[in-house]
């Protein structure tokens, strides 16, 4: 399909000797809003970085093949601020793939960064050394640095992990923002009522491969959820409105070789 | 999410006040120029300013001790100087670790063992440019041999005790070659050589050594951007459009070139390197790229400032620059180290 944005064709991807994706498949395309979840190992961040071109794949193929820089932006889970330079700097690290020097921004390079800032929350933290942050403060400035390539794919993983529930709700829509502008998002989120809120793709991972790729509201009713997490979810309501929540004790996953019954 | 590198103390460097910033380059020239004439009046035969400006038309006995001995002198302890600051901002930068520069990868004992190999096997007259060639295969072997050992997203400790077994390993090789001269002439020279100074050189070691400078520190300079782009790691720095690859071999090969080449001339000098872009950081802030330009210039300051204090202090025999850079370098680094004494713990990614 032409309008594909970013795709992976039935890729291998091994870290180390283990194969963590098996003959994966998978597309974005303009205004799409998808989120990636599933349970831990179950590969979605190689998923994420073989998109980005972060990891090479043993067969198959991830396409466009020849990319520019500044057309991904990619957040990393967990990322570091290595050097304890100002807010702005670090976000204006994202203007690098169009050749902006600290020193000399150009207005779209200015107007890029302000609003990152501004969507992030950060406008008022905007001088202060990053070493003053607290984490989730780092959490936003790196995704203001994600936001600031502008990038038509964005790849973020967990951008909302060590946020507060009024930041994580603010960066959804920031990302939901994104599609509708005609960007293309794919969230790694472990959040799954925000995840189906927002989303309109759900891509549920298990064990290196796509268990489930649609709407939530089939992801739901097809119980997908249940089955990969080994849990029991009750919901009620749609988009919005939506009330998810695994029943507590009702896990159905099956106790490790370790695990005290 | 974690904020690493030294926050402790480059903390309040991190929004530099932009006067300063902008004044830093031309102030830290200004220091050049005056530290200038000052290399050039003091020595064993002190010149007045009258005399330079003299000697610098060819007049007199003035004009043959400005260039067959302080020129050449003042010219390398800029060249050298520069280099190491350079090259230890570009180390810090590209390891995203404020410990880091040339001396951790023993690649001035290594470049001063690839030297005295040469110097003393007879290979060469002790000005020809197999002198140089050699000191830089062994900086650039110490610091492969670093990176092999602790790959380079090694833990900082990895990367330290790495660093000094390869250190060892070529202050070891080195006296194997002293124990093994026959001329105990020879010996003393290569003692006193491997110290570190800049007492006796000429301008032909200005022309060996001036053109490898040249192109590493060029080579360097052009790598700031990607230096930047790794404040978030090597896997953000990629999407940013940064050749991971190219990246590593131009900081490798050219920090190996430039110090191979000053190691050649002037022995083995450590320690510039880690402490200009330490005194370079409060003025222009933490962003490894605004760091390597004010670093050279520190660093030939620097170099440039304790050239003069070994001819002014008083001794039978001159103080090596050497010894110097050491006594006040080995200190700064304890006070490094142990300033972050609790980030060197286990989990911490150089």
């Amino acid at each position: 399909m032409s309008d594909v944005l970013i795709e992976a064709r039935g890729i291998d991807v091994a870290i180390g000797r283990h194969l963590v994706l098996r003959d994966l498949t998978f597309a974005l395309r303009p205004g799409e809003f998808a989120v990636l979840t599933g349970p831990n190992g179950a590969g979605k961040t190689t998923l994420l970085k073989a998109l980005a071109g972060l990891l090479p794949v043993q067969s198959g193929h991830v396409g466009p093949h020849a990319r520019k820089p500044g057309e991904i932006a990619y957040l990393e889970q967990g990322g570091r601020i290595y050097w304890p330079m100002s807010v702005r700097d670090i976000v204006a690290l994202g203007r690098l793939p169009f050749g902006a020097a600290l020193q000399r921004l150009s207005p779209d390079d200015h107007e890029a960064i302000e609003t990152a800032l501004l969507d992030c929350g950060l406008s008022a933290l905007s001088d202060r050394p990053a070493s003053s942050l607290s984490g989730g403060e780092a959490a936003r400035v790196l995704m203001a640095r994600a936001l600031a390539v502008r990038a038509p794919v964005l790849l973020v993983d967990e951008p909302i992990a060590s946020l507060d529930p009024a930041r994580q709700i603010a960066t959804m829509q920031v990302l939901e923002r994104q599609a509708r502008r005609g960007g293309a998002v794919l969230a790694v989120l472990h959040d799954l009522p925000l995840a189906l809120r927002f989303a309109d793709r759900v891509v549920v991972m298990d064990g290196g491969r796509i268990a489930a790729d649609a709407a939530p509201q089939e992801i739901l009713a097809s119980k997908t959820l249940d089955r990969v997490f080994g849990l029991e979810f009750q919901f009620e309501g749609v988009g919005r409105d939506l009330l998810l929540t695994p029943r507590i004790g009702s896990s159905t996953s099956a106790p490790g070789p370790g695990d005290r019954v | 999410m974690t904020i690493e590198a030294g926050d402790r103390f480059v903390l309040s460097h991190a929004r530099p006040r932009r006067m300063t910033e902008r004044m830093l380059t031309p102030a830290l020239i200004f220091v050049l120029v005056m530290l200038a004439p000052l290399s050039l009046m003091i020595g064993h035969a002190a010149l007045s300013p009258g005399d330079i400006l003299s000697g610098l038309r060819g007049e007199g006995t003035a004009a043959i001790i400005l260039y067959e001995i302080r020129l050449p002198r003042l010219m390398l302890a800029m060249m050298v100087g520069g280099m190491l600051g350079l090259s230890g901002a570009a180390l810090q930068g590209f390891l995203r670790n404020p410990l880091a520069e040339p001396a951790i990868f023993g690649a001035p004992q290594a470049a001063a063992l690839g030297a005295v190999i040469v110097l003393y096997s007879g290979l060469t007259s002790a000005v020809s440019y197999a002198l140089p060639l050699a000191a830089i295969a062994g900086a650039l072997g110490s610091i492969l041999l670093v990176f092999l050992i602790a790959g380079t997203q090694a833990h900082l400790v990895t990367m330290i005790l790495s660093g000094l077994a390869v250190s060892s390993l070529a202050g070891a090789a080195t006296s194997l070659v002293i124990n093994l001269s026959p001329n105990p002439f020879a010996v003393t020279e290569i003692v006193f050589w491997l110290m570190g100074s800049f007492e006796d050189r000429s301008m032909r070691h200005v022309a060996l050594a001036l053109p490898f400078i040249l192109v590493s520190g060029a080579l360097l300079l052009r790598c700031g951007g990607g230096y930047r782009a790794l404040t978030l790691g090597e896997d953000v720095a990629r999407t940013l459009g940064v050749n991971m690859k190219r990246l590593r071999w131009i900081t490798i090969g050219a920090s190996a070139c430039g110090i191979g080449a000053g190691v050649a001339v002037s022995g083995a000098i450590g320690f510039v390197g880690l402490v200009a872009p330490h005194l370079a950081r409060p003025f222009v802030g933490a962003d490894p790229q605004r760091v390597l330009v004010p670093s050279g210039l520190i660093g030939a300051a620097l170099l440039t400032a304790a050239d003069i204090l070994v001819r002014l202090v008083p001794a039978t025999s001159e103080i090596k620059v050497g010894v110097v850079t050491a006594l006040i370098g080995v200190p700064m680094f304890l006070y490094l180290v142990a300033s972050r004494r609790g980030f060197l713990g286990p989990g911490e990614a150089a």
